[in-house]
């Protein structure tokens, strides 16, 4: 009996849109029922199979609901408004066939009716299935709002001007307090998505007294030990961080302000570090590349030269001739077909020449560059400024000019030269401004003798 | 064929060709698979989800380089470990209340449900031995044990409350290395050049420096574990062959030696066109990488082909066993593409049962002796352009009391003090990690950890992290579930990342 | 409505189920791996979320914490399982927090409820069966059949449609089976009678198992399992003495002990009823826990770290169950409960041994002389005394038990617990408590110590200070100390019958400094009186009675079980911690397994005899798996450390069983006759030649296909390099060995460099005998993946590294072996001929031209290179005056010995 049951009331998606059918075909005649002559008849005709059908659907919704374990809290909604549009379906009908109770409601009564029990009884049905947002979600990502709390939320160079309650405090309860204190689900009859269920409190009381801060529920509950039952979030849930924990608290004893903005509340950069939206330069350009040629990597590979993806997965490729120290200008050539994929090449100890700086600067994704103990000497070097991605270039123990870095310190995306050169001192031959000068490492630090180092004790 | 064969069988195929579980591919792909005598099922025997173009070069070679799941911030570590646990009181956590407390008995409550190793009864406080003073932009705290560090300090992150649940050295130093108290895990070396392989393929990708002697724990802080041996760390020593039996034979010339390689692989590779055992491949190749490693690991590990300025910079003594030597020869070893170099430095086990052992003696000494090579290693590292692709942490496997020890009861010859696991200082410096920060506080006297409280897990997360991976999906199938370094706990110290 | 429609709906009905004939779930091959993978780790032993757990039938279908049970049998619709698993809130989806399951698993779990969720055991808990042999339809391959082992292989063999390879090359074969049974190349007489057909394979096969080489062999394998090592391990890792141990595990598998009496002489040796000096040796199987000596570290931990170990190891040995992560929790996914480990370490926590430093107890054994006096004492007791004082001095003489070690002392005055809790240190008027001692009316005081100082006094009172003295001795200061062990002195003490507490005194006034020791006191223990005081003889037997207990002795740690009085009970540690034991547990067995025989006793001994009962389901197929991995280098069931629910499916099955039935009804346990029986199986005999096709299909020849081609084990490099080279020792058994090792490997800082190089015979001696220290293995047995053996080792991950390649070309070991090989061919007229022979011996086959070709002009190249430096032939190898011809032969028989063949056996 039981499987009949469930078998019947997996039916209820498909009666259910029978009514919805029937009666909007009845409403469409109501609007035209003064062109189309027969309309009387086909009415009355229309609303008694609508009344027959809603009611199957019914009772195969609660059959549904009985066999299928929903929760009676979800779906209560859904069943009254049901029950009104069936209500008024059968209304209708007796209306239509002139029943004399049904008469003395009006006409629009009726059809106004059923068109807007129609709508929330399907958009509720709705909701059940297919989850609540289901109607509304595209709409949310077009208007921007994004639930999906960013970890990182203030940028270093507005954040002061930032209201506290919205710009820093929902974030960090939204995270770790929303997800158990919400309309859905109030443990504790405490909600803390907006700033007034805040204030409103909880089953046992406020949790922000606004008189005696130091006081208020919240900061007990968040300090307590964590082996403690009071403890808040409970332990099986993700803690709050410590810089979380010192936000509310500073927020709290300043009076839990709402509008006040960070600025005025004097939170300073060291408090809000861990919330800095750091501006992760992407260290290599983000780009979409296709597989690279395969052939080449083998054969390269052959040859002993180190080829690997910067991560796994990803198209962007890091070479190195550690392997290989034969490596000279000739070979470059075969590099070619990379020129896209290359972002950071290593050529150090091998036999390349300044010709090299013509092949690199066909890699238009480079990002660093080592060419240490190498025969160059920075002849030509000014072809890589058409490199917009280099940062890093090491020519350590080179035969480096000092013309070359004047060059260097001319090309823009540029953060480090290391031009460390241990038997000469190349910075002594250049004279350029400290704000240019800190791009480069010239390296030789050295370490004075000091009298404790031949003290025994 | 039953559907377990079916199911094997294809689940065997399939193993090779995508899914990546290691058990089966390392363990299996060792024994016997030569990838290129066999067409493409075998070459794209890979360890990384989907067939890449890379990953059949592991067949031939467990060492091949390989790229972690995500951007690593580092290439290489150098790990820096002081075996015996230096007194943190001393060099780098500054307590003035301690002072104030000296020479008095040690309060009730901190003795309360505490097992110490060695200290019993009631012993008394022993104030810092040093003078401390602020240093560097970031004005952080520094001893005057460690003169030089003063030069280098913005570039370090502190970790002033790191704990561990041990108190004897082996165990502790197990459980820093290896993840585990108990024997039988893969060390934190082993585990990155097992996910990473090693860039130079003419050197160890894991290479361990020991001066003054051998951790307590014995070579299993440096061993592979479950995880096959190839990945265990190898020992290079100053005295002696660096490697063992990396010299040739008395009487035996570098051509001889060629001719020697060279007929060997040819036999044996008519003896692999005969079989086409792929076995014999791999082996064919493990000797040419021993006739080149022959050349490139004494050269390496020669610290007098160094230019004398940089000899006198780390203040290095050529031909002996010591720290600064070591220093030296991590950053040519990272210089020349080795993954991981460990070293440890002995002697710190300051219990003040002799002048060695004193905080206020011996302990000086061994500060002077780390204090010059760090700062060396830490500034060499920045002129080569190598420090923000190298990760350098410098730590041990616990620290010491705030309390005088008095073993046995009766007060030690001179001022020393006991194990203590909860409250020590490391420190990291290099890519990824932020200058000058502090992370974690101890109380006034140094006894507990009150805030930025962080376990060994935790900096094995952060390391690993690090160099690309994330420290709960990095595993290893054995004894039928995934094995992972940080076991079930850690997580990455955001705090000190840049 | 026309006529249509119900035959429409007709025909849609007949359709819908139509398609319902289902096919059995079955509950191991289907379910339990979904379940392991993404639903055990917190539904299992480790974790119990929400009061469910998918460990134990019961608790599967127990109610939850909803207060009713997740799965109803027979209706997946109602079960809170298959809602959950269906739930769209991700709040409350299962699994939680991770990816749904797919379709498919949705779709067998729902099945398996409907059809009653019926449980299923693990297929390696239930025990095994013979079935029927398999028939073979192919013919081809039916002939290649030799042996029932053949005959599974074969018809899996049939299925996979691939055909057995050749049979090998007849000086393959015996160089392949001659490695598998003694871990040796062949000796010159059996190979060329088996290669001129003088003896059949099966012969050659008998003269190897009858050879003690043999026995050599499968004790590395065994010495890995027992976790052997000649060192203490932990941080000072000081040496011990239990090589006695390795050379029985060697007689013992010579002799052919049968696996079932090996296992009960290893486990329990010392209960079985009158033990011989080797069942006592045997038990030392379980006394290679290590030993912690470092100061500061508590007995009683790692004495409990050494139980602990016992009861993994012995789970990793004979049963292959991780048995270990059942300390903290249930086991996470095969089905043993929590409170069951520690009724299985019942069974090992009543033993003596106590992480002393001096490891208590050993076995003494004595030389010639001293046994004859042992003999005429133990008459003359028999002759005056009674059988208990006669057992009670023979006990004492061959292992000092039972006594109480006063590291046990309480409330130490005056004095303390030297080196952190090891041993009692009195200063003059110090003293201290041992409490609760049952003399049991002994009126002899035996008491080992060291440093006396002289005119040190002790007393020894009853109960306390004021107690009535029981003994009043002073500590001889003349005799010499023997080892570091300690001197013992015995004499007279007030017979007491009652438990009593022990208040121990020491005085000597002479001392200079106030917290001098008196003297280091390590244990006293007690014994009746000598009988037969009155006949003149007397004095010279109690004389011969104090010089025995000091004489010099070879020490071996055995287990010895704690006498009634002594009788210590265990305790369930929460969450595995041994600082927080709970209630008391007797030692039985997991309930999964088979049962307790009543008339077993409940010990160590009742314990040996149901692992090797036949109703065991893990043993025997334990052994036969393990076995077949050494010789095959695969496992049956190829997680050879783990036949729980979480290891890889056997590949065979019903061979599996066949073999596990036949090795313990038909063969008793004999293990030469199982060997036996897989080499001469046609599988094993096969070629090992390896082709694409096959290869293709079956890359790690899990249906053996082909026949098995293994790089040598550690032991076999060098042995084989030694044999070869003609250096082999065939001497036996004796301390460990310390063949040349590059100096400061071994540099312990306070121990200093104890590697003292042997000479003569011991420098080629077998390496098994070889000296192992646990935190510095021998280097080169470590470079080809031997352990360190600090745990039980299972399989040793073979790897192919360019370390190895360093070893076997630069080794002085290695050289020396080359050098030796070369100078046996000196006196070959021609070089083509002295070559072709090096290469016979080496590898037992003929060379092809083109490797005699090379190895001709590695030859000229060699002579090229020494005649154009004379000097470099002067120190070729530091051996003075070598010829050139046999520097150069020495280069080619060095390239030989470093061949894939020479390092394989195809």
């Amino acid at each position: 009996m039981d499987i009949v049951l469930t078998f019947f009331g997996r039916f209820h998606p498909l009666l259910v849109h029978l009514p919805i059918g029937f009666i909007l075909m009845g409403l469409l005649f109501e609007c035209y029922k003064k062109k189309i002559q027969p309309a009387a008849t086909v009415l009355k005709f229309i609303f008694f199979w609508a009344s027959v059908s809603s009611l199957l659907s019914i009772v195969s919704g609660i059959f549904q609901f009985l066999q299928e374990g929903y929760i009676w809290g979800n779906i209560q909604g859904h069943f009254i408004a049901g029950v009104a549009t069936f209500v008024l379906t059968l209304g209708f009908y007796l209306f239509l066939k002139g029943n004399v109770f049904a008469l003395r409601i009006p006409r629009l009564f009726y059809t106004l009716g059923l068109f807007i029990s129609l709508m929330i009884t399907g958009h509720l049905g709705g909701n059940i299935t297919h989850g609540d947002n289901h109607l509304t979600e595209p709409l949310e990502a077009l208007v921007g709002i994004n639930n999906k709390s960013e970890v990182r939320f203030l940028n270093v160079d507005d954040y002061s001007r930032q209201k506290v309650y919205s710009g820093l405090i929902e974030p960090i309860l939204s995270k770790k307090c929303v997800r158990c204190h919400n309309p859905k689900k109030a443990k504790g009859q405490l909600q803390m998505h907006t700033y007034a269920a805040l204030q409103k409190g909880g089953k046992n009381g406020i949790i922000l007294d606004f008189n005696s801060p130091e006081s208020s529920e919240i900061l007990n509950r968040i300090h307590l030990p964590e082996f403690e039952k009071k403890h808040m979030p409970p332990r099986a849930q993700k803690q709050l961080t410590q810089a979380e924990k010192d936000i509310i608290n500073y927020w709290v004893l300043k009076g839990a302000p709402e509008f006040k903005t960070l600025g005025e509340l004097g939170f300073n950069e060291i408090q809000l570090n861990s919330f800095m939206v750091q501006e992760n330069e992407e260290v290599y350009p983000s780009i979409e590349l296709d597989l690279p040629d395969k052939k080449t990597i083998d054969s390269l590979q052959s040859m002993g030269i180190l080829i690997t993806p910067v991560k796994q997965n990803s198209n962007l490729l890091f070479l190195s001739t550690i392997n290989y120290k034969a490596f000279s200008d000739n070979d470059l050539g075969l590099l070619a077909s990379l020129n896209k994929h290359i972002v950071s090449i290593d050529l150090s100890d091998s036999n390349v020449t300044d010709a090299v700086f013509t092949s690199l600067s066909k890699f238009s994704n480079l990002v660093s560059i080592k060419l240490n103990r190498t025969a160059i000497s920075g002849q030509g070097i000014d072809q890589l400024s058409k490199l917009d991605n280099l940062k890093k270039i090491h020519l350590i123990n080179t035969n480096l000019k000092s013309e070359a870095i004047h060059i260097i310190s001319g090309f823009k995306p540029l953060i480090k030269a290391f031009v460390f050169q241990f038997n000469r001192d190349l910075r002594s031959e250049i004279s350029l401004s400290p704000e240019i000068l800190v791009r480069f490492d010239f390296g030789n630090y050295l370490l004075e003798d000091l009298p404790s180092d031949t003290v025994v004790y | 064929m039953n559907d377990i064969e079916k199911k094997l069988l294809n689940e065997y195929v399939l193993n090779q060709a995508s899914i990546n579980s290691r058990r089966h591919f390392l363990k299996d792909c060792t024994l016997g698979l030569g990838g290129i005598a066999f067409g493409s099922l075998l070459k794209s025997c890979a360890p990384s989800g989907s067939p890449n173009l890379f990953g059949g070069e592991r067949t031939l070679n467990p060492l091949a380089p390989l790229s972690p799941p995500k951007l690593p911030k580092v290439k290489n570590v150098i790990y820096l470990h002081m075996v015996g646990a230096p007194s943190q009181l001393e060099m780098f956590d500054y307590k003035p209340e301690l002072h104030k407390l000296h020479d008095q008995l040690c309060p009730e409550s901190l003795l309360k449900g505490k097992k110490f190793a060695f200290i019993q009864g009631v012993p008394k406080m022993l104030g810092p031995q040093a003078k401390f003073t602020q240093a560097g932009a970031s004005g952080n705290w520094i001893s005057d044990n460690l003169p030089h560090f003063k030069k280098v300090i913005d570039d370090v992150a502190f970790l002033k409350a790191v704990n561990t649940d041990q108190f004897n050295h082996g165990p502790a130093q197990l459980l820093m290395h290896t993840g585990s108290a108990r024997f039988g895990r893969p060390s934190l070396g082993s585990w990155a050049t097992y996910g990473l392989g090693s860039e130079n393929q003419n050197l160890p990708g894991f290479v361990v420096l020991t001066s003054g002697g051998t951790p307590d724990a014995g070579k299993s802080v440096w061993g592979s574990g479950f995880l096959p041996s190839v990945y265990q760390g190898i020992q290079c020593r100053s005295k002696g062959d660096p490697v063992l039996y990396i010299k040739d034979p008395k009487g035996v010339s570098r051509n001889l030696k060629r001719e020697l390689l060279s007929s060997i692989n040819e036999i044996n590779y008519q003896e692999f066109k005969a079989q086409e055992d792929p076995e014999i491949l791999t082996r064919i190749n493990q000797y040419e990488m021993a006739y080149r490693m022959q050349i490139t690991v004494p050269e390496v590990m020669d610290i007098e082909n160094e230019p004398e300025s940089v000899q006198k910079m780390y203040g290095v003594t050529p031909g002996k066993e010591s720290f600064a030597n070591n220093c030296l020869l991590a950053r040519k070893m990272v210089s020349s593409g080795v993954r991981f170099v460990q070293l440890y430095d002995w002697g710190w086990d300051s219990h003040g049962d002799s002048p060695a052992n004193a905080v206020d003696l011996g302990l000086r000494n061994k500060c002077k002796e780390i204090d010059r090579p760090i700062t060396a290693l830490l500034l060499d590292l920045k002129q080569r352009g190598l420090l923000d692709e190298t990760l350098v942490v410098w730590g041990a496997e616990f620290g010491r009391t705030p309390m005088q020890e008095n073993r046995e009861g009766r007060d030690m010859g001179y001022k020393g003090r006991d194990h203590h696991g909860d409250a020590f200082t490391m420190w990291m410096a290099g890519g990824g990690i932020k200058k000058g920060v502090v992370h974690g506080q101890t109380d006034d006297i140094g006894y507990t950890a009150v805030e930025g409280k962080v376990s060994v897990h935790d900096i094995n997360a952060t390391i690993l992290h690090l160099l690309g991976f994330d420290h709960e999906e990095f595993t290893y199938d054995f004894q039928g579930r995934p094995f992972r370094l940080t076991d079930v706990e850690g997580n990455i110290i955001r705090e000190i990342l840049s | 409505m026309n006529s249509k429609v119900p035959l429409f709906i007709l025909l849609f009905l007949t359709l819908l189920i139509g398609c319902q004939r289902e096919k059995a779930v079955d509950f191991n091959t289907d379910i339990k791996p979904i379940i392991n993978k993404k639903c055990i780790s917190c539904h299992g032993g480790v974790k119990k979320n929400g009061g469910f757990s998918f460990l134990f039938e019961s608790e599967a279908l127990g109610n939850t914490e909803e207060g009713s049970p997740a799965i109803i049998p027979g209706n997946s619709q109602k079960s809170r399982l298959i809602q959950r698993l269906k739930e769209k809130d991700l709040d409350l989806r299962m699994p939680f927090e991770k990816p749904a399951l797919s379709e498919e698993e949705l779709n067998l779990f729902t099945k398996w409820i409907d059809q009653g969720a019926k449980w299923g055991t693990h297929w390696a808990y239930i025990t095994p069966k013979k079935e029927e042999l398999p028939k073979i339809k192919n013919d081809s391959i039916q002939h290649f059949i030799k042996s029932p082992v053949d005959q599974f292989i074969a018809s899996k063999m049939e299925v996979q449609q691939l055909s057995p390879n050749t049979p090998a090359k007849k000086n393959i074969l015996a160089r392949r089976v001659a490695f598998d049974i003694t871990g040796l190349p062949p000796e010159e007489r059996h190979f060329n009678a088996f290669m001129e057909d003088e003896i059949s394979y099966e012969n050659f096969i008998d003269s190897l198992l009858n050879q003690k080489t043999y026995g050599e062999k499968w004790a590395s394998w065994w010495l890995d399992l027992a976790r052997y090592a000649d060192t203490k391990g932990y941080e000072a890792d000081r040496g011990r003495s239990i090589w006695q141990y390795r050379d029985w595990v060697i007689n013992a598998l010579n002799t052919n002990l049968s696996f079932d009496q090996f296992t009960i002489d290893q486990l329990a040796g010392d209960l079985l009823p009158n033990p011989k000096a080797a069942n006592l040796i045997a038990t030392a199987f379980h006394r290679n826990t290590m030993t912690n000596d470092e100061g500061g570290t508590s007995n009683e931990e790692f004495r409990t770290a050494a139980v602990i170990d016992r009861v993994n190891t012995t789970f990793d040995v004979w049963q292959s169950t991780t048995m270990s992560c059942v300390q903290c929790h249930s086991h996470p996914y095969d089905p043993i409960h929590h409170d069951e480990y520690y009724k299985m370490m019942a069974f090992f926590n009543n033993t003596r041994d106590e992480d002393t430093t001096d490891e208590e107890p050993n076995l003494r054994t004595y030389n010639a002389e001293d046994t004859k006096s042992i003999t005429d004492l133990l008459e003359w007791i028999a002759l005056y005394g009674d059988d208990i004082t006669k057992k009670s001095y023979e006990d004492f003489l061959n292992f000092n038990e039972p006594k109480y070690h006063l590291h046990a002392c309480e409330n130490v005055s005056k004095g303390t617990l030297i080196t952190d809790g090891k041993r009692l240190g009195l200063w003059n008027k110090g003293s201290a408590y041992l409490r609760n001692v049952d003399t049991r009316g002994g009126t002899r005081l035996i008491l080992e110590f060291n440093y006396p100082k002289s005119g040190s006094q002790i007393t020894i009172r009853n109960g306390g200070p004021s107690g009535s003295i029981l003994s009043q001795f002073k500590l001889p200061t003349t005799n010499s100390k023997n080892g570091n062990y300690g001197e013992i002195i015995s004499v007279p003490f007030k017979a007491l019958n009652t438990k009593v507490d022990l208040y121990i005194e020491a005085q000597n006034n002479s001392l200079s400094k106030p917290r001098e020791y008196i003297g280091i006191l390590n244990w006293v223990a007690f014994l009746p009186e000598l009988p037969g005081k009155s006949k003149i003889k007397y004095p010279a037997i109690e004389k011969s009675f104090t010089t025995l207990i000091n004489s010099k002795t070879t020490r071996t740690p055995i287990l010895v079980e704690n006498p009634s009085f002594m009788k210590r009970e265990t305790r369930f540690f929460e969450r595995g911690n041994w600082q927080m034991p709970l209630d008391t547990v007797a030692s039985d067995v997991p309930s999964i397994l088979n049962d307790w025989d009543m008339e077993w006793d409940k010990n160590r001994l009742g314990l040996a005899k149901w692992l090797v009962s036949d109703a065991n389901p893990l043993t025997s197929r334990t052994v036969v798996n393990r076995i077949w991995y050494q010789i095959f280098g695969r496992g049956i069931v190829s997680t050879i450390e783990d036949m729980g629910t979480q290891s890889e499916p056997p590949t065979h099955p019903a061979l599996l069983d066949w073999m596990a039935v036949h090795f313990m009804e038909d063969q008793q346990w004999d293990l030469k006759a199982l060997i036996k029986s897989i080499v001469m199986t046609a599988t094993y005999q096969q070629s090992s030649a390896i082709d694409e096709y096959k290869y293709r299909l079956d890359p790690n020849n899990i249906f053996y296909s082909r026949g098995p081609k293994l790089r040598l084990q550690a032991e076999e490099i060098r042995d084989q390099a030694l044999a070869v080279s003609g250096l082999l020792s065939p001497k036996m058994g004796g301390m460990g060995v310390m063949p040349p090792q590059p100096d400061g490997i071994w540099e312990h800082r306070y121990l200093g460099n104890l590697w003292k190089e042997s000479i003569g015979e011991d420098r080629y001696r077998r390496a098994i005998y070889t000296y192992l220290k646990r935190t510095s293995p021998y280097p080169s047995l470590l470079t080809f993946d031997a352990g360190s053996r600090e745990v039980c080792l299972v399989q040793r991950l073979p790897t192919n590294t360019p370390l190895q390649a360093l070893v076997t070309l630069n080794d002085p070991v290695f050289l020396e072996a080359a050098f030796h090989l070369a100078k046996s061919e000196m006196t070959a007229s021609d070089i083509d001929g002295a070559i072709r022979s090096i290469y016979y011996k080496a590898t037992y086959s003929e060379i092809k031209s083109e490797s005699l070709e090379v190895l001709r002009n590695l030859y000229q190249a060699a002579l090229i290179e020494f005649t154009e430096n004379p000097e470099a032939l002067e120190q070729f190898l530091d051996i003075k005056s070598t010829t050139l011809h046999h520097a150069a032969l020495t280069m080619v028989a060095n390239a030989i010995m470093n061949l894939d063949e020479f390092l394989t056996h195809a």
